[in-house]
């Protein structure tokens, strides 16, 4: 486990002197995270202020379904950033060598590229998801501890869609569209899942599932869920979590180093 | 011709690339509909638009999107880095020339999937839908189009001119990406913002390019709109000397090593 964590460490603070080598870079796309951020923010505020509730959330509601969105999705960039540089390791051949290494090649190819810009915006996230968390009227530690716990479990689930994602470069190189089509998966939970109609909003919840990785966590704080689908819930977050180490074992079972 | 055949060549090429982001338009379609069909439940118009015309809005820039904002000069840029450009600028034809003409087979490409798309959507959801009965707003409506297209395209060749000298030139397009989403209108029609903030867009060339055609075809010609239409023409000539005095510079200092 310590090994685990220095090798961690390791290529985390690789991955943190690269990005700081473009410097307007990441001055550039720390600033676009903000300002769109800012933008979403006040296009809600500016929304739900004029329509008094959004699909039966209030403002404050609606906010923390959108900044509990933001804190899962920014988690899981600032971890699972190393899977958007997948591609070339299959296409070059060079994941044979990660695979030869004698460590668990998640180290490498799932967490091995840890973003630090995805920290920075992780602050002012956590700072605003506490402020309207703390203005909810009726809170209690129960449904705040449920709220934590899920909000653990929406990132094991993104790790889940994140593994998918390697196993699914592995058997056919394709990586980018299938991380941005995920991430678009993902923005459809930025508001409540309610605006959407059935089946779709069934098949966002349990079907993908990303309702569960997003909204979930954000109905549990209000209360807002029954013993049956918190159950549901937790058995289809397992089932999907184990479902992608075994696509990923799967998946190297097929692989033909093509590029060496 | 022959851009417009290697352009539907690439796409056959990487048919599951194509595939996917298509569908990521659609999920963006599904995302904005569902949003503001849940504003309008009980509710009969918000923000001066009726259900109806809010809708129409949607679907409307979705092609318009594909229409206006779908561009290969983002290639550009990578054969600026490359120094592949060298290779066009060699050869007996009007690199401008070609490079419109890849856009135009891009555009054409991306409208007509865009048009199927829609087609689906409104035969699965079956919304209503504003239709506009005024010829004269129709004519408006393509000139303001052509004028967002051009708007859009100048300011994506710029974009990808900054090549000529930083080899970041992502960081900056993502920018304008963002800025894109918000203040063309792609995401609400920007006269739903305050007064103030609306007005001081128009100084901007954002709400030219999608924003302002839809609202033509919407609400049809009036006085209002005069002044919006005579400030994207001004863009339009802005843009038009400020990427030729930057393409002179730029290929007056540019060097590509090892070509």
């Amino acid at each position: 486990m310590i090994r685990n964590l220095k090798i961690f460490w390791l290529y985390s603070t690789f991955s943190a002197k690269t990005a700081f080598q473009h410097r307007v870079g990441v001055i550039s796309f720390l600033s676009g995270k903000m300002i769109r951020f800012l933008f979403s923010l006040l296009f809600i505020f500016f929304l739900v202020s004029k329509t008094k509730l959004f699909v039966g959330y209030s403002l404050n509601q609606t906010l923390i379904f959108f900044l509990t969105f933001n804190f899962i999705d920014s988690a899981a960039q600032l971890l699972f950033r190393e899977v958007y540089r997948f591609r070339p390791l299959v296409i070059t051949g060079e994941l044979d060598g990660v695979l030869l290494k004698p460590f668990h090649p998640f180290l490498r190819v799932l967490v091995g590229g840890v973003d630090v810009l995805d920290a920075i915006t992780l602050i002012p996230f956590f700072a605003l998801l506490i402020y309207f968390i703390l203005r909810i009227p009726s809170l209690t530690i129960q449904n705040i501890l449920l709220y934590g716990g899920f909000l653990i479990n929406g990132i094991c689930l993104a790790a889940a869609f994140h593994i998918i994602i390697l196993s699914i470069g592995v058997l056919t190189t394709e990586v980018d569209n299938i991380t941005l089509i995920y991430r678009d998966f993902t923005k459809m939970l930025s508001l409540p899942i309610d605006m959407y109609k059935e089946p779709l909003r069934s098949f966002l919840m349990f079907g993908i599932p990303v309702g569960i990785m997003i909204a979930l966590p954000s109905k549990l704080l209000f209360g807002l869920l029954t013993p049956n689908v918190f159950i549901t819930s937790i058995i289809i977050s397992a089932v999907f979590i184990l479902f992608s180490l075994y696509f990923w074992n799967t998946a190297l079972t097929k692989y033909q180093s093509v590029g060496s | 011709m022959i851009a417009i055949y290697l352009a539907i060549l690439q796409l056959f090429t990487y048919r599951l690339s194509f595939i996917l982001w298509r569908a990521r338009n659609i999920f963006n379609l599904v995302f904005i509909y569902f949003l503001w069909s849940s504003v309008f439940v009980n509710r009969p118009s918000l923000f001066s638009y009726t259900q109806e015309k809010l809708i129409s809005y949607i679907l409307l820039i979705t092609i318009l999107s594909s229409l206006i904002l779908s561009t290969r000069t983002i290639d550009v840029g990578a054969d600026i880095l490359s120094g592949d450009i060298m290779n066009y600028l060699l050869k007996p034809f009007s690199f401008f020339k070609l490079v419109i003409s890849r856009d135009i087979a891009d555009k054409l490409i991306n409208v007509l999937f865009s048009i199927t798309e829609i087609v689906i959507f409104l035969v699965i959801l079956k919304p209503n839908l504003f239709i506009q009965k005024d010829a004269a707003s129709y004519f408006l409506f393509f000139l303001s189009l052509l004028i967002g297209g051009i708007i859009a395209f100048f300011i994506s060749l710029n974009l990808s001119f900054l090549a000529f000298w930083s080899s970041e030139i992502w960081a900056p397009r993502y920018m304008y990406s963002i800025f894109l989403w918000f203040l063309a209108g792609s995401f609400f029609p920007l006269d739903i913002l305050p007064k103030f903030i609306y007005s001081v867009l128009l100084f901007t060339p954002f709400p030219y390019l999608i924003f302002l055609p839809s609202k033509i075809y919407l609400n049809g010609f009036t006085n209002a709109l005069f002044i919006p239409i005579t400030l994207s023409l001004v863009w339009c000539v802005i843009l038009y000397f400020l990427t030729k005095k930057i393409w002179n510079e730029g290929i007056k200092n540019y060097s590509a090593f090892g070509r």
